[in-house]
């Protein structure tokens, strides 16, 4: 999938241009994150941006078991606050409303910054989530 | 500001191309249009493949593309210009320029990319792109001609 990146007048910059989507990223999901704490990469800024759809995988492993979900997130703007919608799943039904097994994770919006908790798995841990992002511009 | 639509390297990317003239072509130079993203790490190789096996490569780095174009930023975009080592003659036919590397990794903060153009006045293109996806991968080829 290509990227679409918008590039300042010129050639050469000495700061990162906005990838505006297509790119994959990654971020680690601490284990039992009891606070919501933010996923770096999946921030919008309502000025900028009115939408955003993710195509996310999620992955969570102890000793012995390992969990994934793979599926597509809408982040939007209605108006007058962001909104976060799961729309696709496959594989585990990890993501829920609350947690309360230990390979589940919750997700919500705040002010446009996507944030998850994680249950507590055991030994051995690892956990990260996936994403691709295509927004819509204000 | 520039938009551009990036194909992010991986491994390889290629684009076919056809060189219709009667003549045989001696090739001055290959210049894709590369995107560089805080200045890659690694070795990339650029080669001219025919049927036969590969008619022309050569190597550069990042450092290699920041020199050709003085500048010592780690983001730019660009026609880099490649000159091979020894002469290339390539006779009408098609053939396909490849973009591959070693040592280096594809991240979300540091690749290379190579670029798609809407609107190619170097070359003419045997399709016609329903949408941008399907634009090519833009190179320039230059060649020698004959006075």
């Amino acid at each position: 999938m290509p990227l679409i990146i918008d590039f300042a007048d010129g050639f050469t910059s000495a700061t990162a241009p906005d990838i505006a989507s297509g790119v994959e990223k990654s971020f680690a999901l601490a284990n039992n994150q009891s606070t919501f704490a933010n996923i770096t990469g999946l921030l919008a800024n309502q000025a900028e941006v009115t939408s955003q759809f993710i195509d996310f995988e999620i992955i969570r492993s102890e000793t012995g078991n390992t969990y994934t979900q793979h599926g597509k997130m809408t982040h939007y703007w209605d108006g007058s606050q962001w909104n976060l919608v799961v729309e696709i799943t496959n594989g585990y039904e990890m993501i829920q409303d609350v947690v309360t097994t230990d390979y589940f994770v919750q997700l919500q919006t705040n002010a446009g910054q996507i944030q998850y908790k994680t249950g507590n798995m055991g030994a051995g841990y690892s956990g990260e989530i996936k994403f691709i992002v295509t927004e819509l511009s204000a | 500001m520039s938009t551009l639509l990036v194909q992010q390297l991986k491994t390889t990317l290629e684009q076919d191309f056809t060189l219709k003239f009667s003549e045989r072509y001696q090739v001055a130079s290959v210049m894709p249009y590369l995107y560089m993203h805080n200045a890659p790490a690694g070795t990339f190789t650029i080669s001219i493949v025919a049927g036969y096996g590969t008619a022309a490569s050569k190597t550069f780095t990042s450092s290699a593309i920041k020199s050709a174009i003085q500048t010592t930023e780690n983001f730019a975009h660009v026609f880099y210009p490649i000159v091979f080592d020894s002469p290339v003659q390539l006779d009408a036919g098609t053939y396909t320029l490849r973009l591959s590397s070693s040592g280096y990794t594809a991240t979300a903060d540091s690749f290379l990319g190579w670029i798609q153009q809407h609107e190619d006045l170097n070359n003419q293109l045997d399709y016609t792109p329903s949408n941008d996806d399907q634009n090519p991968l833009a190179f320039r080829l230059k060649v020698y001609t004959c006075p």
